[in-house]
């Protein structure tokens, strides 16, 4: 009990001391002025400086690159050009006869420019490609995302010996990354070698071609499926090809950005070729174009079919099972955030309440999500009638 | 969707998500906006290539065993949280490695004490002493906690017994666990090891609060670490599936631009996209420092509430860097989960870095497939390794030279790494890094802080601000309030402004 008390009276004087100390910095303050100027949306005024949430646009000039495709430059009205990572897209955001949508572009031209160039190329029933070769016009005004994804040369972890492989309008990252890496002086060995139909569809074909005139850093290559008078076929982008171009393939790191139909052919090729897939880095590239032809589609349904959707507390519409729920939701006049348009970035992350999607294997849905029944609307084609919570 | 609720919860952080699923629960209509397309603030998960890395938690405490529940296993249980995910147990509670010390620290106080004396014998003495001082100090607040059950014998012992029991508390109330290390513990490597933890407090040893320490400390120890199967994504997740079942509303993609209120009292809110909800609660999951100077503006606050926060200052961020590697744990002998890598034994050494953009003195290695091997596909492997740091340094640099920063910085830190995890580099697949901008990117939070308000002796626990905000009607979840930062003091903060509220607001209609 004694002992016990005298605790007690050492703890209280020890509180007492203690107490004293609290009280006086209490009094003092220590000049943190939450009220001051500087306070007010500090988040958002540091956040918006690197990854603007959103930026205005106007289309100040338009490049005629080739008869199919186009450069449209934008300068940003809002604030300075956020910096970006040479091969990073932006999402456009658009709206045309009255339905609001968005396309992911990647950005063709280097970071560190007043400017940044989306090369569109022309796509048959492309929606907004179409609409932007053909209706946008100087000093037109857009809004779009701040610049974004992951396909870009990362010197934590690439060698720097690079092979680049590109397909039709896939070339436009590369265009990027290699202006960035003349401007930069990176010790970067790279490999290009970019696959299309003829020669008059090549797009940047003078600009790669000075770009690897008198760079011995470049290793340039063009492989063309049919042939004309200046250029030889050179078939598709085989593994013959690619060993011929690039010789010694080890300790190379692939990066491949062109069409879905692309990646399965090359990707086979570089799996034949004992490049392990870890070495292979690849740009996304929209939904599938046929999605009925991906592995684990069902035989039962086919892509014309139509199925019911009831957005939760919203309407019901009626979307085709060979599109993207996303875009039927748009067309609908249903608002849903996007970015990649891929799978990838879960910004149109959406619950299944009811009924069945297809998403393909390699979408990047969360393992929570897919065990608590989201989807992805962006690359979920449905099934059967349904029920979604947006 | 309504416009009228009972209460809008703001941010679905775990202490948001934690007080909208005990309103639900309570049979409050409640509502809950989140800014961002997916639950959990920090508990959540992303998805690069093949790999669905972790972001934030490294150990979660307090959730126990199924027959002896800590107290957030207990809470979780009562929302009816807990049978929707499970938990992992983590074998140790950590690995500490400094240039010539390398030493595994165990669960339960009797192998966790005896390590630490077979190792450092010459201390034996005093580190019997601190722990007991630091159990000490935990079963005092265990017994103190009995009040709250509001059971008639539980308050009557407490309180008889309270003048000859309640003396750590007092004592150690003002304390930093350095001050208190002091008076048993001279050797500074015992020191050192002892405090490892402090990089889940935001704070070193000579500035952390002893309390906050000691009862967290001991919690690791008796109940263990544990970890959550399908990542912190899957207990946010199961917090939306449950409070949706309880008959809440949630809205992903929908910030908060404004908090209305009319003569002291909070009336609503309005969303960034306009849409306004009226309701007499709102609980802010947002720091009280943005709540209160961009939501309600200013001059709708009390001065006195300003004052109060004056003296606190924001907690440390983090640095983060993600890493799949295209080899198994094994192959670079990663077998332990969390292993803490120290380049001396000086802990304010990496602390004065803190404002710096600079390679870290100290960070952590955590390898998740050592408890959850299926995490990353076969023949992979999953890591992180995380500093902390402020946002000042980072805060300051111009937006051109920001991946460059920090690519010099987690650069550093793999070849830091390697020295536990040799080979590491070359094995690297995917890497993503995170900075307290990022920080500040995704979950808006003030400074990036992972911890809200710094513990410091001043400011931890008890004395944090209260879940009672400024006005009527407004509380405040999270990290920033009572009980302070971490995953579990998050959720229980959300228990706190919860029970608050049902008692105010008198509506306990107990739905299970």
């Amino acid at each position: 009990m004694a002992l016990d008390f005298c605790g007690i009276s050492k703890g209280l004087s020890d509180y007492a001391r203690q107490l004293r100390k609290r009280l006086a910095l209490r009094k003092e303050g220590q000049g943190f002025d939450y009220t001051g100027d500087n306070w007010r949306r500090r988040v958002e005024k540091i956040v918006d400086r690197i990854h603007p949430e959103k930026m205005h646009l106007r289309l100040n000039e338009i490049i005629d690159e080739t008869l199919s495709a186009r450069t449209l430059r934008f300068i940003r009205e809002d604030a300075a050009l956020p910096p970006f990572r040479a091969g990073q897209y932006v999402n456009l955001y658009i709206e045309i006869d009255g339905v609001i949508t968005s396309r992911a572009y990647s950005i063709s031209s280097p970071p560190g420019l007043a400017y940044i160039d989306l090369t569109i190329r022309r796509k048959q029933n492309g929606f907004v490609s179409n609409y932007l070769l053909d209706r946008a016009g100087i000093g037109d005004r857009f809004v779009s995302s701040g610049p974004a994804g992951q396909f870009y040369y990362e010197p934590l972890l690439n060698s720097n010996e690079l092979v680049f492989i590109a397909g039709g309008s896939g070339i436009t990252p590369f265009m990027s990354i290699l202006l960035d890496f003349k401007s930069r002086n990176w010790p970067v060995k790279t490999h290009l070698i970019y696959g299309s139909r003829v020669l008059d569809d090549v797009i940047f074909k003078d600009k790669l071609n000075e770009l690897s005139w008198d760079n011995t850093q470049l290793n340039y290559a063009l492989a063309l499926t049919e042939a004309s008078e200046d250029f030889p076929v050179t078939g598709f982008i085989s593994a013959d090809l690619i060993r011929a171009h690039v010789g010694d393939l080890s300790d190379k790191t692939f990066m491949i950005c062109g069409p879905n139909a692309m990646y399965d052919f090359v990707l086979k090729q570089l799996e034949h070729l004992g490049v392990p897939q870890h070495k292979i880095k690849r740009e996304l590239y929209g939904p599938p174009e046929h999605v009925e032809t991906e592995a684990g589609w069902p035989e039962n349904v086919k892509a014309t079919d139509c199925f019911e959707i009831e957005v939760v507390g919203q309407k019901k519409i009626t979307a085709s099972a060979g599109e993207p729920l996303l875009n039927s939701l748009e067309r609908n006049g249903l608002k849903v955030r996007s970015l990649c348009r891929s799978g990838e970035c879960s910004y149109c992350r959406a619950k299944l309440v009811s009924g069945r999607v297809f998403m393909p294997a390699h979408t990047g849905l969360r393992e929570a999500d897919r065990n608590f029944g989201y989807i992805h609307t962006c690359v979920a084609y449905p099934l059967s009638n349904m029920k979604i919570k947006l | 969707m309504k416009n009228r609720y009972d209460a809008v919860v703001i941010g679905a952080g775990l202490g948001g998500l934690s007080a909208a699923t005990l309103l639900a629960r309570r049979g409050f209509s409640t509502l809950l906006l989140e800014q961002h397309n997916i639950p959990g603030g920090y508990a959540t998960s992303f998805v690069r290539g093949r790999y669905e890395f972790e972001v934030a938690l490294h150990e979660l405490s307090d959730i126990g065993s199924d027959s002896r529940p800590g107290v957030l296993g207990k809470y979780l249980k009562y929302l009816g949280v807990r049978d929707k995910v499970e938990f992992v147990q983590i074998p140790e509670l950590y690995r500490s490695v400094f240039p010539d010390l390398d030493m595994t620290l165990p669960r339960g106080r009797e192998a966790y004490v005896d390590t630490l004396c077979k190792a450092f014998p010459h201390e034996e003495k005093g580190i019997r002493r601190f722990m007991k001082r630091v159990f000490d100090l935990a079963r005092e607040v265990d017994d103190f906690q009995k009040v709250q059950s509001g059971k008639i014998g539980d308050v009557i012992s407490v309180a008889v017994s309270a003048p000859f029991k309640l003396r750590a508390i007092p004592r150690y109330l003002f304390s930093t666990w350095e001050e208190v290390m002091a008076r048993d513990i001279s050797d500074i490597k015992v020191r050192a090891v002892i405090s490892q933890y402090w990089g889940y407090f935001g704070l070193p040893p000579s500035k952390i609060s002893f309390f906050l320490f000691a009862l967290a400390l001991a919690s690791y120890i008796a109940y263990g670490p544990a970890h959550i199967r399908g990542r912190s994504q899957a207990l946010s997740n199961a917090f939306i599936e449950r409070f949706e079942e309880l008959g809440g509303e949630v809205c992903f993609n929908c910030g908060v631009s404004k908090i209305n209120s009319n003569s002291g009292k909070v009336t609503g809110v309005v969303t960034d996209d306009g849409r306004e909800y009226l309701a007499d609660i709102v609980v802010s999951n947002a720091s009280p420092i943005a709540t209160c100077r961009d939501m309600l503006g200013v001059d709708n606050i009390p001065p006195a509430y300003f004052k109060k926060m004056r003296s606190n200052e924001v907690a440390a961020s983090s640095f983060n860097v993600y890493l799949g590697l295209a080899c198994s744990p094994e192959a670079i002998g990663a077998t332990s989960h969390e292993v803490f890598v120290n380049e001396n034994f000086n802990y304010d050494s990496h602390y004065a870095l803190f404002d710096k953009v600079a390679a870290p003195y100290q960070m952590v290695v955590t390898t998740y497939n050592t408890i959850m091997p299926e995490i990353s596909p076969p023949g992979t492997s999953m890591l992180v390794l995380t500093t902390l740091c402020s946002s000042k340094g980072w805060e300051a640099l111009e937006p051109e030279k920001y991946v460059d920063a920090k690519n010099m910085v987690a650069g550093a830190m793999m070849e830091k790494a390697e020295k536990v995890l040799p080979g590491l580099r070359r094995e690297v697949e995917v890497v993503e890094v995170a900075t307290p901008l990022t920080n500040m990117r995704y979950a808006r939070t003030t400074g990036g802080s992972i911890y809200g308000f710094s513990n410091t002796p001043f400011n931890h626990t008890v004395l944090r601000l209260p879940a009672m905000g400024p006005l009527k009607g407004l509380f405040f979840v999270g990290a920033w309030v009572q009980p302070g930062g971490g995953y579990s003091p998050a959720m229980l903060s959300g228990q706190m402004a919860g029970e608050f509220i049902s008692r105010i607001y008198g509506k306990k209609k107990g739905r299970s």
